[in-house]
């Protein structure tokens, strides 16, 4: 009964955290854009984030190793700096469009100024973080972030054509404009992939202390977890498709999201639409927060883990508030939140390898994993989204210039 | 130089690229495509704020989320009819009238959610209706072009 409850409560926080405000912003665009014509890139990003979830919580349960620690042992210091590098400008990036989004969302509850809100958001993150316990930190944002399933209800309130949706399922190319297509698409497989998602996930499972025990609970928080989470993008692509696409309205601004829940379930739609999106994006800066500190501290070596406390893990705590200081400020120059959440997509599109490729190396190791170590399923898996993650990788920058971000 | 130093060079090469494409500023040539996709950008703006001056006009909006996303549809608008203004945008060969006719579209817009902020239930029915004919003329502009 215990081990059910456990799954249950990992399952929860899964989907709470996988829905973050890219994949809020890109799913609503490409609805709105392209109808239910990209529900099978999410299907596929989900099966990504599922494969290397499952993964890195499988290295991380039997050999107590998260992924920047496989990162640096795998790929070597030079390289390993690089995808340092990179992953900490993504990972910032990303905080930063959490925390904007943050302040957006309580502006559109409470109609206070957006800098005051900024502020506000980051002092109240600061304290969940420094006072909540981890596995609070993780169930807390995951339950609240459950509102957003509103989405779902009012997906089925505007009643889409079925046949069209279940067509969104097959995967095909978009002949009218394909490079605007391909950007999406492309957007969608970072948006659902972010490679944050991947270092949070493997550092709280070491967080949890699981062991090889704990190894069916991974794949059930995986599967079902990141599975329910696709759910989740699945009602707001259709939402966006069934409600904006005809009346010609592209998605620019967060409200505009809520605005999907509001019409076909009034007021009601409209608070829990918020109340999830703020949950959610919340859940997702301090995942991002988090993430940011273990990367660095793993790196160097340096103790880590919230679950040493703040005198023990001195300057972890000190990175993920430094990190979280550096988002307020990029957020408090005015930059655009929704911009930046597209940049940070974007270019964690580019950074997906650095981060998956050493994932692999690690789980595929027998005399690291021994009979732990992937099977033909996991490898087989694992070569194909290796593959797309390149594909994908290459030609973000590329479909960004091209299509002006999407705009055609 | 090392391999590593050459990826983290290329790394920051490719940060520094980002924030040039962010930072793209002064006056722009706008050829048929780009005109066409800011009459499709004005039609978006009539038409989500002809949605939400519905869902005023109906009560079934909360104060706040109206006042805040009025506020920001506002500013968008502003932003196109700016981007937009003659010192700003410069036309293709031949494309001068049909800027003009987008401006103007764009304007009218504007100044049809401009009231959209403060408006009771009556004045949002009104301008619910205003703002459905001119996202109508919007998107017909939008195909002409």
């Amino acid at each position: 009964m215990k081990r059910i409850f456990e799954v249950a409560l990992g399952i929860l926080a899964a989907i709470g955290g996988f829905v973050d405000i890219g994949d809020i912003v890109f799913n609503t665009a490409a609805g709105a854009t392209f109808g239910y014509g990209l529900l099978w890139v999410v299907v596929l990003g989900v099966g990504g984030i599922i494969t290397y979830s499952e993964m890195c919580g499988r290295v991380a349960a039997v050999s107590k190793q998260p992924v920047f620690d496989a990162v640096r042992e795998r790929l070597g210091l030079a390289t390993g700096l690089v995808a340092l590098v990179a992953a900490q400008i993504v990972n910032l990036l990303t905080l930063a469009a959490e925390v904007g989004g943050i302040a957006l969302t309580l502006q559109l509850l409470s109609g206070l100024p957006y800098r005051a809100l900024i502020l506000l958001g980051v002092l109240a993150l600061a304290v969940v973080i420094w006072v909540l316990p981890f596995g609070w930190i993780e169930r807390v944002f995951g339950y609240v972030g459950l509102c957003l399933l509103v989405f779902a209800v009012a997906a089925i309130k505007l009643h889409p054509d079925w046949g069209e949706v279940a067509k969104g399922f097959v995967p095909h190319v978009n002949t009218e404009s394909p490079l605007v297509y391909g950007y999406f698409a492309v957007g969608l497989l970072g948006a659902a992939m972010t490679p944050y998602e991947v270092y949070f996930y493997s550092s709280g499972a070491v967080e949890e202390g699981w062991t090889p025990k704990d190894l069916g609970i991974n794949k059930a928080n995986a599967i079902i977890g990141y599975g329910l989470g696709g759910f989740l993008s699945f009602a707001l692509m259709i939402t966006a498709g069934a409600l904006f696409l005809p009346l010609g309205i592209e998605p620019e601004l967060l409200g505009t999201v809520a605005l999907g829940a509001e019409v076909p379930l009034g007021q009601i739609g409209l608070i829990l639409a918020l109340v999830g999106t703020l949950f959610a994006v919340g859940g997702a800066a301090i995942d991002t927060c988090f993430s940011g500190a273990y990367n660095l501290a793993q790196f160097l070596g340096w103790e880590w883990g919230k679950y040493r406390g703040e005198a023990r893990a001195p300057r972890f705590t000190l990175t993920w508030l430094v990190l979280l200081a550096l988002g307020f400020c990029i957020v408090m120059t005015g930059i655009d939140p929704i911009l930046l959440t597209e940049y940070s997509v974007i270019f964690s599109v580019v950074a997906l390898p650095f981060t998956y490729i050493p994932i692999l190396l690690v789980a595929n190791d027998k005399s690291h994993m021994e009979r732990y170590a992937n099977g033909r399923v996991a490898n087989t898996l694992g070569l194909f989204y290796l593959l797309v993650i390149l594909v994908v990788s290459l030609t973000a920058i590329p479909l960004m210039l091209l299509t002006n971000m999407g705009q055609g | 130089m090392p391999p590593g130093v050459r990826r983290l060079g290329a790394v920051l090469v490719f940060a520094v690229s980002l924030g040039l494409v962010g930072c793209g500023s002064g006056s722009q040539t706008l050829d048929a495509t780009a005109l066409q996709k800011q009459a499709e950008t004005v039609e978006s703006f009539a038409a989500e704020g002809a949605l939400l001056a519905g869902e005023i006009a109906d009560g079934r909006t909360t104060g706040p989320f109206a006042q805040v996303q009025a506020a920001a549809l506002t500013e968008s608008a502003q932003k196109v009819v700016d981007s937009l203004a003659p010192g700003k945008a410069k036309p293709a060969p031949g494309l001068a009238n049909k800027l003009a006719r987008v401006r103007s579209q764009a304007k009218l817009v504007l100044g049809w959610l401009r009231p959209l902020e403060h408006a009771n239930k009556v004045t949002a029915s009104r301008l619910q209706s205003r703002l459905g004919e001119q996202a109508s003329n919007a998107k017909q502009l939008a195909e002409s072009l």
